[in-house]
């Protein structure tokens, strides 16, 4: 999804046909023609010359993790595992857990109120939550996140595209911002993923943990660093059943079938994900490259979804960008679905991974399935 | 890898000694995959690597680690042939 470089205005072209008063004189007919190639002249202006084109520029980053740490030795006290077992297998190490009440708009607004501050702005035109795990299925989290830090009366919603979900709601968020519609927004990933983890389930018990991470865009220029450019997004619903839960929505109820206890849980054919999520990702930012510009030897840091080491491993090997240039957090939280991209890049921000003017791009894949990609040139920020 | 040749087992062995970080020798056509310690990812990371250097696509299915690496190499073949047709 590509956001209009020039703020389009189409409904001034609209409006100028259907003024063309019915039996107008030759005169009036030129005039209005010339009206109208003046405005498309403008307009193409605006987009050859990208020097002076609105772009949602990136300009705060926050993140929050529960504090609870979950280890590996732990889980093994409960589930058919070990330690060895988990890190050679995926290069998780620890997760976070929320505590007993803790949904995912808290974690939601603690990140969100970390990014505002390191965006240094107290207020925002809208609010978009990023989320598997909503607090509740109806209505969206949005909007109460938006309530929790002052920003009631805003507009509030939430992006569903699991592991994408992110990416996702960054590319609709720069629409916002490009066509005028805002010139600040607050966009967060923010999961409570353990809730919806069979707690017997030793596959996927093991890979998920909680947590959240937000940026704030603004308007800007599309030359600047951090801005937004090209979003490649894409789906394929003949996937949907490859990553999970059947039951408690309008599929299992309007079928008048009880919900069984395995169908409320989150489920994934790990091999098809892999095969899928490494492909599809590949693909996406090499399309997000190529939009940038940029060869992959000029990538500084690859962003990928923290699912799987193994995953991230494929996809570098895929894409010819060397392991090191890889920004790897898993190893500490886990798999955090939507919240995973941006926990990512305050964890670089924190450990210099990151630094202004990097190459970075940011790839992911999920439930949907969906996946996504973009190139962005690392703004001078801090994580809060 | 030249595209117009057949993948040889020679060929699929390196690849899976690459991966899985074990000695060429250990990897014999009547080896069992259990015995190799190749796990369910381990396969899509050798059939992903051949995807790679081949250009061939590879199934997506579920492949089962109770074989043996002659069975993985066959299913590799056949993915590899069917690209070419």
């Amino acid at each position: 999804m590509k956001p209009s470089t020039s703020r389009p205005r189409p409904s001034g072209l609209v409006c100028a046909c259907r003024k063309l008063p019915r039996g107008a004189g030759r005169e009036e007919q030129s005039s209005i023609l010339v009206a109208l190639f003046g405005k498309l002249g403008y307009m193409r202006t605006l987009e050859v010359s990208a020097a002076g084109a609105r772009s949602a520029v990136v300009c705060g980053l926050g993140a929050w993790l529960p504090p609870r740490i979950v280890t590996n030795d732990e889980l093994a006290t409960r589930l058919d595992t070990s330690d060895e077992w988990i890190r050679t297998r995926t290069g998780i190490q620890t997760r976070h857990i929320v505590s007993p009440g803790m949904p995912t708009s808290y974690l939601a607004a603690e990140a969100g109120a970390r990014a505002m501050e390191s965006a240094g702005v107290k207020d925002v035109d809208a609010l978009v939550l990023a989320t598997t795990t909503p607090d509740r299925p109806c209505p969206a989290s949005a909007p109460r996140v938006a309530h929790r830090l002052g920003l009631t009366g805003r507009p509030a919603f939430d992006v569903s595209a699991v592991c994408t979900g992110f990416l996702y709601a960054l590319s609709v968020a720069a629409g916002l911002i490009v066509s005028g519609a805002a010139e600040h927004i607050l966009v967060i990933g923010a999961e409570a993923f353990s809730t919806i983890i069979d707690p017997h389930d030793r596959t996927s018990g093991v890979l998920f943990g909680d947590g959240a991470g937000a940026v704030v865009l603004r308007a800007g220029e599309h030359q600047e660093p951090g801005a937004i450019g090209w979003v490649e997004l894409g789906s394929d619903g003949s996937l949907d059943d490859i990553i999970t839960v059947r039951a408690g929505g309008s599929e299992q109820r309007s079928a008048g079938a009880p919900q069984s206890p395995a169908d409320s849980y989150f489920s994934m054919r790990g091999q098809e994900v892999f095969t899928h999520a490494v492909r599809r990702m590949a693909e996406a930012a090499t399309t997000a490259l190529a939009h940038a510009g940029w060869r992959p030897d000029e990538v500084d840091r690859l962003v990928g979804h923290q699912a799987n080491l193994r995953i991230l491993h494929a996809l570098s090997e895929r894409m010819h960008i060397p392991r090191e240039r890889l920004v790897v957090h898993l190893d500490r939280v886990g798999n955090t679905a939507a919240a995973s991209i941006p926990l990512a890049l305050a964890h670089a921000q924190s450990t210099g991974e990151l630094f202004p003017g990097a190459r970075v791009i940011l790839a992911a894949f999920g439930g949907g399935a969906t996946w996504g990609a973009t190139a962005v040139t690392w703004p001078a920020i801090k994580a809060l | 890898m030249d595209n117009t040749l057949q993948l040889t087992f020679e060929q699929f062995a390196v690849i899976v000694g690459e991966k899985l970080r074990i000695p060429r020798e250990q990897i014999q056509p009547e080896t069992a995959l259990k015995d190799i310690e190749i796990d369910s990812l381990a396969i899509i990371e050798v059939m992903l690597a051949v995807e790679s250097q081949s250009g061939a696509s590879i199934p997506t299915e579920e492949v089962s680690t109770d074989g043996k690496v002659e069975d993985l190499y066959q299913l590799v073949v056949a993915a590899v042939d069917a690209s070419r047709k």
